[in-house]
């Protein structure tokens, strides 16, 4: 649950590099944070493990764990990245994005819930389409780095889209087949009336669909608002000029927008028919999680 | 073009030869029909699995005419409903070799199939905004979408038919009761003009007055179109079937003996039968009443 958050946020830390590639002027304005700041930053952690202990809230074991393990994994992506951007090749970055995806995989299969056996598959495919788009729309069209294949630019934002579609993705999918788990006799009925699988899923996809891009459009309308989106707080905080952190993110929030709609599309029709026989007979397993 | 051959098992073989049917050749055939009893959940284990391996039926066939009505009967539990979806190809549990005018079922589609048998379910459900649209449901899908939908006035007349005179086209199907929802439900199915029905229990929500005029509507309608017909039904019997069969400790019994041929039967009789009271005690059928 809260890898993918870190992984966004490791791509926000990222997101400075960016910055760093993009421009510019004021690299004296950068404040680096000491080992007293990781310090303080930990000692928040504690007091937020006391007050759960305090409250009984029933996190107090889980949250110390998550946090030593979200820095942990900052950390080694923060080494990574700095590691991949010096040796500069494109296949290093290639290289990192595959570990990236098979690593979406399993947190996208562990965040679904109550869907059934065997769609690693069909996640993959999901997201590899979806980062591939992003690459060829956001970093090759919008950006257009040299070389191509910079890292400072494509792995940050790789990562931002990555998470993002995870989040969709298992939302779609958990959505959808709790809905045509809720929909079984309506199914039934209309393939007794002569409906392909596909016709008889197409409400429950609709709704996922629906429900999927509702996020993105309230982040929409909140940004610049209510929030300063992690990617621009990340630039404005590493010194970049505002408004060209703004033209990020909304270039970011624009992406996000299409490419969770296209990712809900894609996974949707490639696990709809994990409800039906081969003989177009409703029949959903779902495996359950504890 | 013989359908005699592939049936040589003990369960009844019925061919009458009515002078304005077509002797000899059954509309729909069913050899070998057998039901496992796993459960969907795939949860249960131990009593799921004894059930699976006895089976709910095995080794049913059995064949029907043009014009026919059979009424199926049985325990509950005996797997009625179970055959319906069987034959209907819609039970994932269910295998059967299936016949219809002496086209094996492997040569239609399941979508064309299901058009042609169709499975009307207890539970009337009723998407869409009218009870209009309801009712062209099946003509959304790309099976019937060669089909003409029922005009308004076509579907008028079969509400009036059915005792919802006071229903209007537009009406909201969410307003209606449990018994106009099973009668537009019935209906809907019923316009489609299928060759052979599977009507499971639809007389389970409806008063005695409703569903006698339900039964002499669809009986009439099978009469009159040579549609062949099978029912479980909720009440005692109600004289209108040609056949009766009963469907327990796994095996079905055709029980035959006083049938008359459907198509020896001119449609007015049924009409005024129909347009008497409910008729058990009708000559013709009381072995059937019993």
């Amino acid at each position: 649950m809260s890898i993918v958050v870190n992984l966004t946020s490791a791509m926000d830390g990222g997101a400075r590099l960016v910055a760093d590639a993009a421009d510019t002027a004021t690299q004296q304005d950068v404040y680096d944070i000491d080992i007293w700041g990781i310090l303080v930053a930990l000692g928040l952690i504690v007091i937020a493990t006391v007050i759960s202990a305090f409250a009984q809230l029933g996190v107090e074991k889980s949250l110390p764990v998550a946090a030593v393990r979200a820095m942990i994994q900052l950390a080694a992506m923060g080494l990574i990245l700095r590691w991949v951007i010096e040796q500069g090749t494109w296949w290093w970055v290639i290289a990192l994005m595959v570990v990236m995806l098979a690593a979406a995989v399993q947190i996208t299969m562990s965040r679904a819930k109550n869907v059934p056996k065997g769609l690693e598959l069909s996640v993959f495919l999901t997201l590899a389409t979806t980062m591939i788009a992003m690459v060829a729309v956001v970093v090759e069209l919008i950006v257009r780095p040299t070389p191509w294949y910079s890292p400072r630019v494509v792995l940050p934002l790789a990562g931002m889209m990555l998470g993002n579609t995870v989040a969709a993705t298992a939302l779609a999918m958990s959505r959808f087949f709790e809905d045509m788990t809720e929909r079984r006799d309506e199914v039934e009925m209309m393939l007794a009336l002569g409906a392909t699988p596909r016709e008889a899923s197409m409400p429950s996809i609709r709704s996922a669909m629906r429900l999927g891009l509702m996020p993105t459009v309230a982040s929409l309308a909140s940004a610049g608002i209510v929030t300063i989106p992690g990617m621009m707080a990340g630039q404005i905080l590493a010194g970049n000029d505002p408004l060209i952190a703004a033209k990020y993110q909304f270039m970011v929030l624009a992406a996000i927008s299409a490419l969770t709609l296209i990712a809900d599309a894609v996974i949707l029709h490639l696990v709809y028919r994990k409800c039906f026989t081969k003989r177009d007979q409703y029949e959903l397993i779902i495996r359950k999680k504890k | 073009m013989d359908p005699v051959n592939g049936n040589q098992d003990s369960n009844r073989m019925r061919r009458p030869a009515g002078p304005g049917g077509t002797p000899g050749t059954a509309l729909l055939e069913v050899t070998g029909a057998a039901c496992a009893a796993v459960s969907r959940t795939a949860e249960d284990t131990g009593d799921g699995r004894q059930a699976g391996a006895q089976g709910i039926f095995s080794g049913v066939s059995f064949s029907l005419h043009a014009g026919e009505v059979m009424d199926l009967a049985g325990p509950s539990g005996s797997g009625k409903s179970s055959l319906l979806t069987c034959i209907a190809q819609l039970n994932p549990r269910a295998w059967a070799t299936l016949r219809l005018e002496g086209r094996d079922s492997s040569t239609f589609s399941f979508q064309e199939w299901r058009h042609l048998v169709a499975y009307l379910p207890q539970k009337s459900l009723l998407p869409g905004d009218t009870v209009a649209d309801a009712i062209r449901l099946p003509y959304t899908f790309a099976a019937s979408r060669r089909a003409t939908a029922p005009t308004d006035d076509d579907i008028r007349v079969a509400l009036d038919a059915v005792g919802l005179g006071d229903i209007e086209l537009g009406r909201d199907p969410h307003d209606l009761s449990g018994g106009q929802s099973a009668r537009v439900s019935m209906l809907r199915t019923m316009l489609t003009h299928p060759k052979v029905v599977l009507a499971d229990e639809v007389d389970a929500g409806l008063d005695d007055d409703s569903s006698a005029i339900v039964a002499r509507y669809m009986v009439r309608m099978a009469h009159q179109s040579g549609m062949a017909m099978i029912r479980v039904r909720h009440r005692p019997p109600d004289g209108l079937a040609d056949v009766k069969a009963v469907l327990s400790g796994g095996t079905l019994t055709v029980e035959g003996g006083a049938h008359t041929p459907a198509s020896d039967f001119p449609t007015g009789v049924v009409g005024g039968a129909a347009d008497a009271d409910d008729a058990p005690e009708t000559p013709r059928f009381s072995e059937e009443g019993a």
